[in-house]
């Protein structure tokens, strides 16, 4: 047991040490910079021999469909992507590439009488949705001087994907004056891949994309007129400026 | 099987396209802005050219060039041979800008007039001069009237005693017989705001030129180089906004501001319009970065505005550049050109009230290993906007905060060369002997100028070495709690680097000791061969370990 004092002693001393230790220990780094480490990776950027980025796009169906019974909805029929993107470039002026996506598209028909695709039933709505997923190749033409920028360009190039969930969603009025969502999936009418070709126009992180698809939306055994092939979009690179 | 062949076709176009565009200056279809795009025609020789400097330059730079002892005229000065811009002219048309520095014309030519261009006898290279050049700052907080409120007192008497400015003016020197240019992007109502009063009045504004517009009005578009301008001599009643009020100034506006490349050209051509009015000091707060270079150009030889910069500084012109907002941009964090040219005297900003860098502040070293930036200023300051007086933030603000101090030293001292000031603006740094890539040599002393020069700093700390590590141990504890936020803290705080046997800085360090009295550096920081050298308090220090 200890006496008062010693209590005291005690006390006094863990309230020295404790001074002690912050007094050698209170300091803050506020700037520290270790050049040892190296630049970055000399081959990686954005005008440099690789880089990588990723992407958001949202496009437009456009242009008329093959035949009559298959007309959509504009602006509201669209699609919403996201996607991840590779480039190799092999001078100042050509690059190549690769891209991994996916893609939700909505096609938003409209109803009218001698409507075909995908029924002729009338509905207060009906779509049909596509979910997708695939890649891209495409090879990209760089235009002027530029330091480590994307600058302007154009891309060519094609597309692929599979379609691996589709639905169809129909609104109405049943005879009870109830509105009705009805909704299907696993169709079995659609297609499931899809091709096409593409273009883009680009200034550093915005591009202006048209894409044309050359695959039919639908099997030939369901004999429904084709949707618009040709969509327009913007996209947006998920790089820094 | 139609629908494939159509795809192969679209995916084969571009190989089509290939060899006619591997083809230099290639014909490009589908670029209609190409037909803008400005292009440098270097040529082969002056020959033949007459030259009168008498008749060429200034008065005030032929007495400048005789007071540093230079020559008064070089082959740089002789101009572009007229046959040679009337050929050039011939073919890409009006609007030729020639630079006598380079032996150079700037063109806007379409691409497919570059091969007759190339092809001309006397014609050495042609490059594309397409660049973005960035305002190395933004205003913002505009105020509503033309008083220095309350709340921005602090900040301000940190802007005017920083650097120390007083010290200046109360010995009469306010930059009187120097000449400054300014480079940047517009001075809107300088010619009308109550801050530039004494200069209009007094004729001190000798020049202007619209280098984009060619024409002498430079009173539109940006305020970014009315605030410039009032940092470096700006004066409301009888409160200094710049130490410089007495300086006499070039005005340049170099870039266009809503034009999304700007061209380097009118900063080249500003640079030698300086040169040939008279201009001791250029100040540039703007810089090409990634638009158009890589880091790793970044070595002062690369762009023509860093070789210009020197060729300014070799005339004897002391050019004083930001060193760029980069620091924030992991991409590209090192100074940008022509602030990488090793005579021009690059500046950094540091925050209120720390006096630290600036997280937006460019870091060095250039790309080429050398020491960038040299001095560094407060990057928060107020100034004259178009109507009012507003707060601003950026290096194009410590800039001419750095610029006018060189005014007042020149003056002080109007014998030294260019050189000799920027090394004495160096030395009067509060860190110097020690640097880092982040302050430079820390900010310009006016003291320093007049202060006893046999004086010298007491040692602030002790460095011991126990076993493997170094004791750095303060002589007197610092307490700073309390006054945080309040003061200039730029003394209070302990720098240390580690050189390599080199020589070159691999790491440096800021340390806040708050109530510590000290710090220890071990072995794993400081390997055999290297060296630490540690700053505190104006005292600096280095050792080994043994």
């Amino acid at each position: 047991m200890y006496t008062r004092s010693g209590y005291l002693l005690i006390i006094l001393s863990l309230f020295i040490l404790l001074a002690m230790g912050h007094q050698s220990h209170a300091q803050r780094v506020v700037i520290l910079e270790d050049l040892r480490e190296g630049p970055e990776d000399p081959d990686f950027g954005m005008n440099r021999r690789h880089y990588r980025h990723s992407f958001l796009r949202l496009h437009f169906v456009a242009g008329p469909p093959d035949a009559t019974g298959a007309e959509v909805i504009y602006g509201r029929s669209r699609s919403l992507e996201y996607g991840y993107r590779y480039k190799r470039k092999f001078s100042e002026v050509f690059s190549a590439g690769a891209e991994l996506s996916f893609r939700r598209t909505a096609f938003h028909m409209e109803q009218y009488e001698g409507k075909t695709v995908p029924d002729t039933v009338l509905y207060d709505r009906q779509k049909l949705v596509f979910l997708n997923v695939g890649g891209g190749l495409y090879k990209r033409i760089n235009v002027g001087q530029r330091g480590d920028y994307i600058g302007r360009f154009l891309d060519l190039g094609a597309y692929g994907g599979w379609n691996f969930h589709t639905r169809h969603v129909s609104h109405f009025e049943n005879d009870l004056d109830e509105r009705v969502r009805v909704r299907r999936s696993g169709l079995d009418y659609p297609a499931p891949f899809e091709y096409g070709v593409m273009a883009r126009v680009g200034l550093n992180n915005f591009v202006l994309k048209g894409t044309w698809r050359i695959s039919d939306l639908f099997k030939s055994s369901a004999e429904l007129s084709e949707l618009p092939r040709l969509s327009i979009g913007l996209e947006v690179g998920l790089h820094p400026f | 099987m139609m629908k494939f062949s159509w795809l192969t076709l679209i995916m084969l176009l571009p190989l089509g396209l290939i060899p006619a565009l591997n083809r230099q200056h290639m014909h490009w279809p589908v670029d209609k802005q190409d037909d803008a795009k400005g292009h440098w025609v270097f040529f082969t020789d002056k020959d033949g050219v007459s030259f009168d400097p008498y008749d060429f330059f200034d008065h005030k730079a032929i007495v400048r060039r005789k007071s540093l002892g230079l020559c008064l005229y070089d082959t740089l000065d002789f101009p572009v041979r007229p046959d040679y811009l009337s050929a050039v002219e011939d073919i890409a048309g009006q609007g030729v800008v020639a630079s006598r520095w380079f032996n150079a014309a700037h063109v806007h030519a379409p691409t497919q007039k570059l091969e007759a261009l190339e092809a001309l006898p006397f014609v050495r290279k042609v490059r594309s001069s397409a660049m973005r050049l960035i305002p190395a700052g933004q205003p913002h907080e505009e105020l509503s009237d033309l008083v220095i409120r309350s709340r921005d007192t602090l900040l301000f008497n940190a802007q005017m005693g920083h650097l120390q400015g007083d010290l200046f003016r109360e010995e009469g020197f306010d930059g009187q017989g120097v000449r400054i240019a300014i480079f940047d992007a517009g001075f809107r109502g300088v010619d009308s705001h109550p801050a530039f009063r004494h200069l209009r009045k007094n004729g001190q504004i000798v020049r202007t030129w619209d280098f984009h517009r060619q024409r002498e009005n430079v009173f539109s578009s940006s305020v970014h180089g009315t605030m410039v301008l009032s940092a470096v001599g700006g004066m409301l009643g009888d409160q200094v906004l710049g130490y410089a009020t007495g300086a006499e100034f070039l005005l340049a506006r170099t870039e266009i501001r809503r034009e999304p490349l700007a061209e380097e050209q009118y900063w080249l051509a500003a640079v030698e319009w300086a040169d040939q009015h008279g201009a001791d000091i250029i100040n540039s707060s703007l810089g090409y970065v990634y638009h158009r270079y890589f880091p790793e150009e970044m070595d002062g030889q690369t762009s023509l505005v860093a070789r210009a910069a020197g060729i300014a500084a070799a005339k004897g012109v002391l050019v004083v550049n930001a060193a760029g907002n980069m620091g924030n941009n992991e991409k590209w964090r090192i100074v940008v050109t022509p602030a990488d040219a090793d005579s021009v005297l690059t500046v950094g900003a540091l925050e209120h009230p720390s006096m630290l860098r600036a997280a937006y502040s460019s870091l060095g070293p250039t790309a080429d290993g050398r020491r960038k930036p040299n001095v560094s200023a407060l990057g928060n300051v107020l100034a004259a906007n178009r109507r009012a007086i507003t707060q601003a933030s950026g290096t194009s603000f410590a800039s001419p905060q750095v610029t006018a101090f060189a005014a007042c030293l020149w003056q002080m001292h109007p014998s030294w060369t260019n050189m000799q000031l920027f090394r004495a603006i160096e030395r009067s740094g509060t860190l110097f002997p020690y640097y880092d890539y982040a302050h430079g040599y820390g900010r310009p002393q006016a003291s320093y100028f007049f202060r006893d020069p046999t004086s010298f700093v007491s040692p602030t700390f002790d460095i011991s070495q126990h076993n493997d590590s170094l004791y750095i141990v303060l002589r007197k504890t610092i307490h700073t709690k309390g006054e945080k936020g309040t003061q200039n803290r730029g003394n209070e705080y302990l720098y240390y680097q580690v050189k390599n046997a080199a020589g070159r800085i691999e790491k440096y360090a800021v340390i806040d000791l708050e109530e510590a009295n000290q710090m220890v550096i071990g072995k794993r920081d400081l390997p055999d061969g290297h060296i630490l050298l540690v700053h505190f308090r104006g005292y600096t220090s280095s050792h080994s370990l043994r």
